[in-house]
């Protein structure tokens, strides 16, 4: 368990929340981690500065039976609205209104699945590699003359627009050679949490901690929705990776060396076990496009 | 004060319940007249329902969840009467020893961030009940706090906080 994981269970920790392997890997953790356990002396310092009574101020018990004893007041006010015909008729209506409006939202469905965000995260990485795995995954680079690069990733032929995906270049005079890479390993993200309303997965790199990406969830299952957006044009060299020779079994591709000379597109895979990287070697030439269909056979 | 059995039965209640209560609206609204006012009212409910709650696991639970109401209704109808140094001092005397730095940097903390601090580390509830009374996930309590903790240790001098200082559409060109 790394210093990330161990503090971010501290607050857990300290509440007896933590599950027994969770607090056993901690107590280990900390045994070797001087800046840990300065995180739980600071954890302590601020239970301790915070558990202590405050004086309550006088008036406050009578505030609170005046307020317990006022129902008393209430028959006047209902004596008073109701005598008049016209607050009368305006109660009632309202009252009918709240009634069909509790009824109408009995009948909206709860989630089937209210689940966690990292309950939603995962199901977002495994509808990836599945799509990875059925070879839907698709990566488009397009080149300009300038040498700056556009990338597109699709999935069935649907552009993910929310998704966080890192791309590097390198030119070699009229070549670039692209490195684009899905990244869904959960120890990668310093934030993992629901947007307003539920509607929405954020998710923060820890290597990119500036840039918020936005995952849009199904509100019943809040596992990703179909990814929207106009079908793209394959372009250029489609290239199935399986086809080129760098099909993987499931753990780490045994990748050929790419050569900045050779013009030609490829692509390898890294899915490992403990990661969930979808990793795209993209090469092409100035001012033109080239796709590759990401599959990964078990 | 009436010496009958409902009475008897308020003053058990409020033994027990209105320091902490009062301890949480003043930690949120940094100010004593604007606590006590919603104090008194969340004690009010809370005791009228009291026999409801009591036959729940944690009771308190739904105490502070009335407080957390009362006092967004408390700030939908005035604006709050004292100025920010006034807060901060109000917050440091609710603790052990005054530390006007701590208080600052509790009353810095986004609203739902403090909320979350303030009922976990402050009034101890665990995070599942803390999520109750706010009305999220476990997992949101879980990130509020730890972020709250994080922000604070920053601000006191502890280590960098990033800061997520944009929303940005994922963009794949360089």
């Amino acid at each position: 368990m790394n210093c990330e994981k161990v503090q971010s269970l501290l607050a857990r920790d300290l509440r007896g929340e933590a599950k027994p392997d969770q607090a056993s890997a901690i107590r280990g953790h900390l045994a070797e981690c001087a800046a840990c356990r300065e995180w739980l002396a600071f954890h302590r310092s601020l239970d301790t500065q915070l558990d202590v009574p405050v004086a309550l101020p006088q008036g406050l018990e009578a505030k609170t039976v005046a307020l317990v004893l006022e129902p008393a007041g209430r028959g006047a006010w209902f004596t008073r609205v109701l005598g008049n015909t016209t607050m009368k008729k305006l109660a009632i209506s309202t009252s009918t209104l709240a009634i069909l409006a509790i009824g109408a939202m009995t009948l909206i469905p709860r989630p089937a699945n209210a689940s966690t965000p990292i309950e939603s995260f995962k199901k977002v990485r495994s509808a990836l590699t599945r799509s990875a795995l059925q070879g839907e995954v698709t990566v488009k680079a397009i080149a300009d003359k300038d040498g700056a690069l556009k990338t597109e990733v699709s999935v069935n032929g649907v552009v993910l627009t929310d998704l966080p995906i890192k791309t590097e270049v390198q030119r070699f005079g009229d070549d670039l050679e692209a490195h684009i890479t899905i990244d869904l390993d959960q120890e990668s993200y310093q934030v993992i949490r629901f947007g307003k309303d539920n509607k929405t997965l954020e998710l923060v790199r820890k290597n990119e901690p500036k840039k918020l990406h936005k995952v849009k969830l199904d509100p019943q299952t809040q596992a990703p929705i179909r990814w929207s957006s106009e079908p793209i044009v394959v372009e250029g060299f489609p290239i199935d990776v399986n086809s080129a020779g760098a099909a993987a079994k499931g753990q780490v591709v045994e990748g050929f060396q790419l050569d900045p000379k050779d013009i030609q597109p490829s692509a390898k895979v890294v899915n490992s076990q403990s990661k969930q990287i979808l990793d795209v070697h993209m090469k092409l030439k100035l001012g033109t496009s080239a796709t590759a269909k990401v599959a990964v056979s078990s | 004060m009436h010496h009958d059995q409902r009475h008897i039965e308020f003053d058990l209640f409020y033994a027990e319940n209105a320091m902490p209560a009062y301890r949480f609206a003043l930690r949120l609204s940094g100010n004593s007249e604007d606590a006590e006012d919603i104090t008194a009212q969340a004690l009010a409910k809370a005791y009228r329902r009291w026999s409801q709650y009591q036959s729940r696991s944690a009771p308190q639970t739904w105490l502070f969840a009335i407080i957390l109401n009362e006092w967004k209704m408390h700030c939908r109808k005035q604006s709050p009467k004292e100025t920010s140094l006034d807060s901060i001092h109000s917050l440091a005397s609710t603790m052990k020893f005054e530390d006007l730095g701590l208080a600052e940097a509790i009353q810095s903390l986004p609203q739902p961030m403090k909320e979350a601090f303030l009922l976990v580390k402050g009034e101890g509830l665990t995070h599942a009940e803390a999520a109750k009374a706010v009305g999220v996930p476990v997992g949101t309590m879980y990130f509020r706090v730890h972020t709250a903790v994080r922000k604070l240790r920053s601000a006191l001098g502890g280590e960098e906080t990033r800061e997520i200082l944009e929303e940005v559409i994922c963009n794949h060109e360089l």
